[in-house]
């Protein structure tokens, strides 16, 4: 049922494509990836507007009116004729192959952040159907990031249930339409253009961001965070634009706009796209020599891509200030430096003014992790870099169409240019927000570079797919690109076991997950909503609190300590532990006692005892915490005798 | 004839990957032939054998005699005599747990030759190989305390498979008749490209 309720949001969004097919001048396999960024926006705004389900009913109604209009008579144009390109027919059957697959697959989230944020949220906005912003959760909820993506999972998740495996399939969704756009040129039956394209696309995310340790090969195409999704729309806004002969800028601003609300960072991402496409809608009118009027047009429009960009950009801003106590003023961190303050110091740094020895040692350490450290598949970020640019070079050189050609020069030195002006923002990150433990050994670096990367190289892949239809000689370059392409699945082929991977991976991969998920149900089934629920499992690092807060939601965990210090650890008395033992809770029995009641927790999940907590803190306990001895339990507060007591045991205890 | 030829080469795609269900459905009946050829024969038989019989690790017999696995990385290695093609296992333990690593006498466990099992009933865990293999192994949970079964537990060597199941494809194979019919097409366009530029 839950996969059937999928295809209808898939359907929803096939009237939008097909009504942009046929009445736009846009390339039908670019159509499904403006009408996601369309879809993005429009719940976006619903939910910044606080109408996020009456929008959701609107939306569906007007994709009925779009079906309808789709197949209204236009001239003699055939209202199936979009579904001739391969592009278009490839991207509606991969998508709802994807949907089925998932359904039976059934991924989970797994990492740390997913049940920090993206999840957590995507649970949220979906049982709420609201934005996840105020939320009510059992710690300091950073709430703040931006709320494209999470909308995307509502909007496959919008009739039925809640199921993680949707949300995760809105997002390769996303990712599908992406390699879609890259097909937009190639005509009916050209599959020799049409699946390197999808190829090159589909392999991009293994060959760039497996190997800086920071994507299991499992969650690769099963994750709900941001970069991957971030990276590929930075390059789709460009690859939408360079795949359109006609130069088509408002694509691009609806890209660019989504791009703003994925994440922060994506705000330095689009004025980076903006800037590259702006300059090259200016420099082709010039050298075509547009007409004054036609001129100014021109300009009008790329400046449009900029104010896409800041509208977007603020309008979350805003919407942040009227709905959130969150402080955006600034970037926060260890120099509580403003955006701008931030920028123009690293900047003078850079050019030697009161240069300090940590900038001197983190630039230096990135320039020389961008040449050395073996970050991607197919060696360090530098060897991205020249593959980028052979790729533009290569499609200057093998294409007849001059305008191409210049355009492929505009791309490589403003990407270039554009390169080195995120490259040194990420250095000041480390500079003047990360703390030092982070910064010194650039943790993250990885992380943080290959959205940019994964997005430019798709960017490149377009002007590739772009010069094929006017090259020259006939033949070789798409020769070429499908040799390239199939060497590249080759490499992955040989570094990445099939059964590591969501689409080759057994259900141990998610095992963990159920049993968690179980036990989560469990204590939902004994524990009223409404009330408050205090956790303990000892020798946590945070993980398990995070992830029973997720698995829990709505019902509330509570923070589990006082400020600070919360979150899961280990609970035992002053001075049984050193005292700088991480996430370490010195309580004594009356201090945990007060601790748990002014929390408002009439209950308490123990899904982890030992010995320290039962010599400290037995005494709470009616039973004096022998349920715990056959596993995970939960207990509930008795004013009567100001003790807990046990109510049973949960996960499949005896 | 050749208006055929024209008409399957328009549709390249379509054609690829109706042939390559053909094929595989050809495939699999040839696999469910040559298991009833081998059952028919006795190079296959059903076989039971006791836990007790086989190497292990990391599964030991807890004081009720039951076996539990007692360590993180539990294997139970098989050294049939014969060609393996499923193995079954009567257990209450999660189909979930169960993993299979399959190949050549002597070959070492490989991420590459590795099946994962499903419930095939009741308190029923199966493996199926996608090839005879003389080498089996089996890790049977991803942690300690894991109960497998009685004293007694037992796994069943080549149990009939139902013919439906041959036509499932394992692993990899269902990643080759995912891509490969859309590669094959690309690369028959390609050659159609080349060979109409060259006859030019």
């Amino acid at each position: 049922m839950e996969l059937i309720l999928s295809l209808v949001s898939l359907a929803a969004l096939a009237g939008f494509a097909l009504l942009l097919a046929r009445r736009t001048a846009l390339p039908a396999p670019s159509a499904p990836f403006v009408a996601l960024c369309g879809t993005m926006l429009w719940f976006a705004a619903a939910g910044m507007l606080g109408v996020l389900v009456p929008a959701g009913w609107v939306y569906f109604g007007l994709a009925a009116a779009a079906w309808g209009l789709s197949f209204a008579p236009v001239g003699r144009k055939n209202p199936l004729s979009a579904l001739n390109v391969p592009g278009f027919t490839a991207f509606w059957v991969l998508a709802a192959a994807l949907l089925a697959f998932f359904a039976w697959r059934q991924p989970m989230f797994s990492t740390w952040d997913e049940f920090s944020f993206w999840g957590t949220a995507a649970k949220i906005v979906k049982t709420s159907g609201d934005l996840y912003v105020n939320a009510e959760i059992g710690w300091a909820w950073v709430g703040t990031h931006r709320p494209a993506l999470i909308v995307l999972g509502y909007f496959f998740q919008f009739f039925g249930p809640y199921a993680e495996w949707r949300v995760l399939a809105g997002y390769d969704i996303l990712l599908l339409s992406l390699f879609a756009v890259l097909t937009a040129g190639v005509p009916k039956g050209a599959w020799r253009r049409a699946v390197p394209a999808l190829g090159f696309g589909f392999l991009l995310p293994f060959l760039i961001t497996l190997y800086g340790n920071v994507t299991r090969t499992t969650d690769l195409y099963a994750s709900s965070l941001s970069d991957i999704p971030l990276g590929l729309t930075f390059g789709g806004a460009m690859a939408v634009y360079y795949s359109n002969k006609r130069r088509a800028l408002w694509p691009t601003a609806l890209a660019l706009a989504t791009l703003c609300l994925e994440k922060d960072t994506g705000f330095a991402m689009a004025l980076v796209a903006a800037g590259i496409i702006a300059v090259d809608a200016v420099v082709s009118a010039l050298a075509e020599k547009a007409p004054a009027p036609l001129l100014g047009r021109t300009l009008a429009k790329a400046a449009g891509l900029f104010v896409a960009c800041g509208v977007s950009f603020l309008s979350w801003q805003m919407y942040l200030s009227a709905a959130s106590t969150a402080d955006t003023s600034n970037v926060g961190g260890t120099q509580q430096m403003g955006m701008a303050e931030m920028v123009i110091t690293g900047c003078k740094e850079l050019v030697g003014i009161g240069r300090t020895e940590k900038f001197s040692t983190i630039m230096g350490g990135m320039v020389q992790n961008l040449f050395t450290s073996t970050t991607t598949m197919v060696g360090p970020f530098g060897v991205v870099v020249a593959l980028t640019v052979v790729l533009a070079l290569a499609a200057a050189l093998f294409t007849r169409e001059k305008p191409l050609r210049r355009q492929a020069g505009v791309f490589t030195v403003l990407g270039l240019g554009g390169f080195a002006a995120y490259f040194f923002f990420i250095g000041l990150t480390y500079v003047y927000v990360f703390r030092d433990e982070v910064s010194d050994g650039l943790v993250g670096f990885e992380r943080y570079m290959y959205p940019y990367l994964l997005g430019w190289l798709l960017a490149a892949g377009a002007l590739v797919l772009r010069a094929m239809e006017e090259e020259r000689p006939a033949g070789l370059l798409q020769t070429g690109f499908a040799v390239f392409v199939l060497g590249l699945a080759g490499l992955v082929w040989l570094r990445v076991p099939f059964t590591l991977t969501v689409f080759g991976c057994g259900d141990s991969a998610y095992a963990e997950r159920r049993q968690t998920r179980a036990v989560a149900e469990e204590v939902q089934a004994v524990v009223p909503e409404d009330a408050h629920i205090f956790f303990v499992s000892q020798g946590d690092d945070g993980s398990r609190w995070f992830l029973y807060t997720y698995e829990l939601y709505p019902w509330y965990l509570d923070y589990s300590g006082t400020t600070n210090m919360g979150g899961g650890g280990t609970f035992a008395l002053p001075g049984a532990l050193a005292e700088d033992t991480l996430y370490y809770h010195p309580y004594t029995a009356d201090e945990l006692h007060d601790c748990i009641l002014d929390s408002g927790c009439s209950y308490l999940f123990i899904e982890q005892s030992d010995d320290l907590f039962a010599e400290g803190y037995a005494s709470l306990f009616s039973d004096g915490l022998a349920g715990c001895e056959a596993g995970s339990a939960v207990y509930e507060y008795n004013a009567g005798t100001d003790r807990f007591d046990f109510v049973c045991n949960v996960g499949g205890a005896a | 004839m050749k208006q055929k030829l024209s008409r399957l080469n328009r549709h390249k795609m379509i054609t690829m990957y109706a042939l390559a269900l053909v094929l595989w459905a050809l495939y699999a009946l040839g696999c469910a032939g040559w298991d009833a050829l081998g059952f028919a024969t006795g190079r296959l038989h059903t076989e039971t054998l006791a836990l007790s019989d086989l190497s292990m690790q990391d599964v030991v017999q807890d004081g009720d005699g039951r076996w539990v696995t007692a360590g993180g990385d539990p294997q139970l290695q098989l050294d049939p005599g014969q060609e393996v093609r499923s193995v079954t296992f009567a257990t209450d333990a999660p189909a979930s747990g169960f993993e299979g690593y399959y190949g050549k006498a002597g070959q070492d466990a490989s991420l590459r030759r590795r099946v994962w099992a499903y419930g095939s009933g009741e308190g029923q865990v199966t493996l199926v190989f996608p090839q005879g293999c003389a080498d089996v192994r089996i890790d049977p949970a991803g942690g300690e305390g894991v109960v497998l079964g009685d004293a007694d537990a037992a796994l069943t060597l080549n149990a009939p498979l139902p013919l439906w199941r041959y036509f499932l494809p394992l692993g990899e194979q269902g990643l080759a008749l995912a891509v490969l019919p859309g590669v094959l097409a690309a690369l028959w366009d390609l050659l159609a490209y080349w060979a109409g530029r060259l006859r030019r």
